[in-house]
């Protein structure tokens, strides 16, 4: 039976699937119902939760026929490939994602019993890796950084876009902001530890300090906020982490200060 | 008076005994007999694998703790249970120690008990593997966390590594060791400090960091994985774990069963058959689990030691040990109580108690060898779960056979879970993770088992606080400082 596709903004793709546990009658009811669904709306590929049913299975079409994977695994992966996908959940999206050029898949047939597949062709792998993120609750966009993502949510509705791709950085920029005010504090100790033996009033120094890192922490926190949306796959750039090192810095700072004015 | 012996001193051993001996008052007995005369908290053994603490920090000795709780503290090691009593105690049971300190080394000594807790722990089984490690875990090739000893040698051999990538490209492989291993957590854990702390030595670029696991995929932690609801959705363990690997230039092979180590060299399988080496300077491979080898005999001097354990040497409970194939599996399987099925005041807690099956989906390479994550039993369920049968064991004491015995079922409890990423103060980095139920209960809560309305993880600074804090908090609790029943398990 021809199944409702689940087509954005519909949540459930979001779901989480579980494992297939029972190889039963319903199990092949799904199977056939994917099936249905997959020739009616002309699709190559098919996982179980874009018919709403939350468990571990994707069947893929090529020459041979319609392929079913249930509790399919990737165990091994090789080589790093950028490749324009498409997929049914975000209609006229098209995306540059970055894939695994080769993988090795080990999985069960409706029966139970176990497979082992290498596949090295880019276009079945890269289609094997969007279904398994469903699988885990994600989708393709999880892979992009957010401005790719937003841009490709807003261009939904005019229908088509191809997005750039952006990775993590090892370094970032929104350190220097960070290396440089724990400087500016440790001069800050130093000139207050200065003030309290009372071998100089350094206090006027501790103020243009003090200002410093509130300046500093100011330029940190929009630096992160640009960042935060520019790599939206790293996850130190959280507005969590963000908002602790500023507090933290203040903090300091603020101690340091009212510290001062007592000498 | 009733004599309550608990075999073991570790997190569910000394939980047990604690509140046993805190409800029993001096009515009655409390003997903890363990090898070990220091307790560790071993969740904090990662640091100290790294030099970020010592030895001495997730220490302390033990009988002074036992002795200002009015504990009897034997430092030695069970070697058998007899049940039915013997000729010696006529029907009342007793168990086999040997002395391993307190200046009666070697010493044997047949102890009687009214209720037995077992909380052995494991047997930490390098031999299942080929060159992993050795009888102590310090082996030739690899080391281990396991113990606050072995995480010191494993610091002592890592700073050995940091010192040659000053100059040289320096392989550290981390994982697990064996196709059935559990505690991939400390594993993963252990990995981002090495990274964190190369970073701060200076010497990342010149590491090539590898993970190696059992897991089908990554993040399943031998629970079949979590899932952390944040935003509205709920998000894998997988994509959790693999964004934060390769954020960290971190390669991994999973689904792999490590089959022997040479200097060197990792051999392993994977689930798909293939088999590869990974050459390494440095490993830490955590090695799979095994019951302490206690044997349990029968008053008539015949072996029951297949009655009262499992194959694999962990003690019997009263688990479902019959629930056959993964499809069969329930979370009504899982023991409610930890009572010994054929011997009533017997119970076993913590990682000593037999399992009915695994958490995570089975698995098995085409030549048969099973690759797969065996269930954790430790922490704060092992806790949790040492303090119910302490309170069964005192309403046993107080009230008679009759008395209704404590559940505590990893299959209705959560759990929650902080995983270190990196230690510092300001630069620390950790996962904050909680799961309900432990164990997955799938007619309760189809598909994944678990309701996601009780998940929540979140990764930082803060997280790495929380788990500063709660070695701190864990450390005093387990001194027996005031207030220390404040503190949950």
């Amino acid at each position: 039976m021809v199944q409702e596709l689940v087509i954005y903004p519909d949540e459930r793709i979001l779901t989480p699937c579980g494992d297939v546990r029972s190889f039963n009658e319903k199990l092949i009811d799904v199977l056939e119902d994917m099936k249905d669904t997959m020739i009616a709306n002309d699709l190559t590929a098919l996982s179980a939760i874009q018919i709403a049913f939350p468990y571990n299975i994707i069947i893929i079409k090529d020459d041979n026929g319609f392929k079913e994977y249930i509790n399919p695994r990737m165990i091994k992966t090789d080589g790093k490939v950028e490749v324009l996908e498409k997929t049914l959940y975000y209609p006229n999206i098209e995306i540059s994602i970055p894939r695994y050029e080769t993988i090795n898949i080990v999985y069960e047939d409706r029966n139970g019993n176990v497979h082992y597949e290498e596949i090295n062709d880019i276009q079945k792998s890269s289609t094997m890796q969007r279904k398994l993120d469903y699988l885990f609750g994600g989708t393709f966009l999880a892979k992009v950084p957010k401005f790719a993502s937003d841009s490709a949510i807003k261009a939904l509705a005019s229908g088509g876009l191809i997005a750039t791709e952006e990775i993590c950085p090892l370094f970032s920029r929104k350190d220097y902001f960070v290396s440089f005010t724990d400087k500016v504090l440790f001069f800050m100790v130093i000139a207050l530890g200065i003030t309290v033996i009372k071998y100089s009033d350094l206090k006027p120094w501790i103020s243009i300090g003090f200002s410093s890192v509130v300046l500093l922490m100011i330029g940190f926190f929009f630096y992160a906020q640009y960042e935060a949306k520019k790599y939206k796959q790293c996850t130190s750039c959280q507005i969590g982490n963000n908002i602790g090192v500023i507090v933290k810095r203040l903090s300091l700072g603020l101690i340091i200060f009212a510290i001062s004015r007592f000498f | 008076m009733a004599r309550v012996v608990v075999m073991g001193g570790g997190v569910s051993g000394h939980t047990a005994a604690t509140f046993a001996k805190k409800w029993l008052g001096s009515e009655h007995e409390v003997v903890v007999v363990t090898p070990n005369s220091l307790w560790n908290w071993i969740p904090s053994n990662i640091w100290v694998g790294v030099g970020e603490m010592k030895k001495e920090d997730v220490t302390f000795s033990l009988a002074p703790v036992y002795k200002k709780a009015g504990i009897d503290f034997r430092q030695a090691k069970a070697l058998g249970i007899h049940p039915e009593g013997g000729s010696t105690h006529g029907d009342k049971p007793y168990i086999v120690i040997e002395y391993t300190g307190q200046g009666k080394e070697g010493q044997k000594e047949e102890l009687t008990y009214d209720y037995l807790i077992n909380a052995t722990g494991p047997k930490l089984n390098f031999a299942a593997t080929p060159g992993l490690g050795d009888a102590n875990g310090m082996g030739e090739f690899t080391v281990s966390v396991c113990t606050a000893d072995h995480a010191t040698h494993a610091n002592h051999e890592l700073q050995k590594i940091f010192h040659k990538a000053k100059t040289e490209k320096q392989t550290i492989l981390v994982g697990t060791g064996h196709g059935m291993c559990t505690c991939q957590g400390a594993a993963f854990e252990y990995i981002f400090n090495i990274e964190h702390e190369a970073k701060k030595a200076g010497v990342r670029d010149n590491l090539d960091i590898q993970w190696i696991s059992n897991e089908s995929f990554l993040g399943d932690f031998g629970i079949g994985g979590l899932h952390m609801k944040r935003g509205g959705y709920a998000a894998s363990s997988r994509l959790f774990a693999e964004s934060l690997f390769s954020e960290r230039g971190i390669p991994w092979t999973i689904g792999a069963a490590v089959t022997q180590v040479e200097k060197g060299k990792a051999h392993y399988e994977q689930l798909d058959g293939t088999t590869g080496v990974i050459d390494f300077d440095f490993a830490m491979l955590i090695p799979p689990f095994a019951g302490v080898g206690l044997k349990a005999i029968a008053k008539d001097g015949t072996d029951i030691t297949d009655t009262v354990f499992a194959p694999n040497g962990f003690m019997k409970v009263d688990a479902n040990y019959a629930a056959g194939a993964y499809e069969n599996w329930k979370a009504s399987d899982w023991p409610k109580t930890y009572q010994n099925p054929t011997y009533k005041n017997i119970f076993a807690v913590g990682i000593a108690f037999a399992p009915p099956h695994p958490i995570s989906k089975p698995m098995k390479s085409p030549s048969g060898r099973d690759i797969f994550p065996t269930p954790p039993r430790t922490g704060m369920p092992s806790g949790i779960i040492g303090k119910a049968v302490a309170h069964s064991v005192c309403d046993l004491i107080k009230q008679g056979s009759s008395a209704h015995l404590h559940e505590a079922s990893m299959a209705h409890m959560g759990a929650a879970c902080v995983a270190s990423a990196g230690k510092g103060l300001t630069n620390g980095t950790a996962a904050a993770l909680t799961v309900y139920p432990v164990v997955p209960d799938f007619e309760t809560y189809p598909g994944l088992g678990r309701d996601l309305n009780y998940t929540f993880g979140e990764i930082g600074l803060a997280g790495h606080w929380i788990k500063h804090i709660l070695h701190h908090l864990f450390m005093y609790k387990a001194k027996l400082n005031p207030g220390w029943t404040l503190i949950p398990e």
